[in-house]
């Protein structure tokens, strides 16, 4: 299982194996405040490595940060 | 910044044909206090009644609660940005009426249905084992609103802070040519070196996503703003004050805000036991988790700047927001500044699930001001003000309880204030 959750360090303290940085509390995978164009990629960034965590094996709680950047 | 705050005492409150204060007792003319709201199309009707410590009553549909304070010699007045120019306060001489204030109640339409921004009940207990916060000690005039239709959320709002700042007003303008009881100076003088430096970070959140989002400073909501310098005399003049449909108990009042016991505390040992450098207020509840982080960070800044060597913590809010207090502790240690949060805790009905939500290994030294998660059942009352039923679990349903019966509820979270922020009462949690 992978977690996406704006608040990664609250997901890791209840045990999540996989942690993927959301972006925001209400919206953990995307921003809408952005504009368009980056929204989506902030999604596409977020989305992508959940699948990527999906398939990757861990031991204890791993966090998988996406970039963010815009 | 110097100020002089003017204690009158308020033993007695009775209706009269005028307003006025006879010694410790405040004549209030009813007709009076109507026709000052009379002229508001959003308020279609208005009663006003008064109720004591101890007397088995209950106010409902509680927005906010106002200590009637006027600013006679100095800068600006008192509540600026709400009834006075946004000039910078905390100087000159206040007059307060204390031991009493000015409630407003008002139920507000459901326009928003679920959700954090959805109206919720506030009840005010005026005796028995949910009289919590230190308004049920106080003798209460309560200007009870029926909203009239049709108007917007953020049109009510204002409707309901004016009509609590207009009455106050008023009322506090019975003590201006009069002579206090007693008068108190609030001033950060420069005191021995090698005092302790030590700041109060004042957290409260904010709510974005509503149409009025809670606090304002100087009457202009807070929005996603970084850490301000705050000099402790401009809260005491009412520079920061809940907004409207302020409500329940994790949201503290106009009266607890410029009565804050941490600030006083803070003011009382200043010079003997330490050097209060300020406060800093920190707007909380960052949807992102880098805005939480750079605004605790910013705190500690702050407080790194003005020399302290310890901060007192505190924080208004309930999940989200306590993020930020958590980072804020941590962010100080790791600048050598020794942190104390003060936080209610969860704890679950029983006391045996996990008192706070989230922690970090910095903070050391927490004090516990009770828990919110305790169930409470308020005991039938003989009268109750500012209407005749409610709705205790607005997000459950249109279902409607009488405001008089026995009212069974599942945590503290619908009596207002009851949640003790600052530290005006004893509540704590102890393991046993």
């Amino acid at each position: 299982m992978a977690t996406i959750s704006a608040m990664a360090q609250l997901a890791q303290q209840v045990g999540a194996s996989r942690v993927v940085v959301g972006r925001k509390i209400p919206h953990p995978c995307g921003d809408p405040t952005l504009p368009d164009e980056f929204d989506f990629k902030v999604r596409e960034e977020i989305v992508t490595m959940a699948f990527e965590a999906l398939q990757t094996s861990v031991g204890a709680a791993t966090v998988f940060r996406p970039s963010h950047t815009v | 910044m110097q100020l002089d705050i003017g204690t009158f005492p308020v033993n007695t409150v009775v209706f009269d044909s005028e307003t006025l204060l006879d010694e410790d007792e405040l004549k209030i003319s009813r007709a009076e206090l109507q026709a000052l709201l009379q002229d508001d199309p959003r308020i279609a009707g208005l009663e006003i009644e008064i109720v004591k410590p101890g007397e088995s009553a209950r106010v409902i549909h509680v927005c906010d609660a106002i200590e009637p304070r006027i600013k006679v010699s100095g800068a600006g007045g008192c509540y600026p940005g709400v009834v006075a120019p946004v000039t910078t306060v905390g100087q000159g001489v206040t007059h307060r009426l204390h031991g009493m204030s000015v409630v407003v109640s008002a139920e507000y339409p459901r326009l928003l249905e679920t959700g954090t921004g959805a109206a919720q009940e506030a009840i005010l207990e005026m005796s028995g084992p949910g009289a919590l916060s230190p308004l049920s000690k106080l003798i209460n005039v309560v200007v009870a609103l029926k909203f009239a239709p049709g108007h917007s959320l953020a049109d009510y709002h204002q409707a309901v802070r004016l009509a609590g700042f207009k009455v106050a007003e008023r009322l506090a303008e019975t003590t201006r040519e009069k002579t206090p009881a007693h008068v108190k100076h609030y001033e950060l003088t420069a005191v021995p070196s090698g005092l302790p430096k030590v700041v109060y970070i004042h957290q409260s959140l904010t709510q974005l996503n509503l149409p009025v989002p809670f606090i304002t400073w100087y009457g202009s909501y807070v929005t996603d703003w970084m850490p301000l310098l705050v000099h402790p005399n401009e809260i005491l003049d009412g520079a920061l004050l809940p907004g409207a449909q302020g409500g329940h108990a994790v949201k503290p009042t106009s009266w607890e805000h410029v009565n804050n016991p941490v600030i006083e505390r803070l003011y009382q040992a200043h010079g003997k036991e330490w050097d209060f450098a300020g406060v800093i207020f920190h707007r909380t509840r960052f949807e992102v988790f880098e805005d939480k982080q750079l605004s605790a960070n910013q705190a500690a800044k702050l407080a790194k700047l003005m020399g302290a060597k310890g901060a007192i913590i505190t924080w208004i809010g309930a999940g989200n927001a306590f993020i930020e207090a958590m980072l804020t502790v941590q962010a100080l240690e790791k600048e050598g500044i020794k942190a104390v949060l003060m936080t209610y805790e969860h704890g679950g009905k029983e006391g045996r699930e996990a008192p706070l939500m989230y922690t970090v290994p910095e903070a050391d030294g927490v004090v516990s001001v009770g828990s919110l998660d305790r169930p409470i059942v308020l005991p039938k009352v003989d009268r109750v003000v500012g209407g005749d039923d409610l709705n205790i679990k607005p997000e459950s349903g249109d279902e409607r309880v009488s405001g008089k019966e026995e009212l069974q509820l599942d945590w503290y979270l619908p009596v207002q204030s009851a949640v003790d922020h600052w530290g005006f009462g004893k509540q704590t949690c102890v393991e046993y």
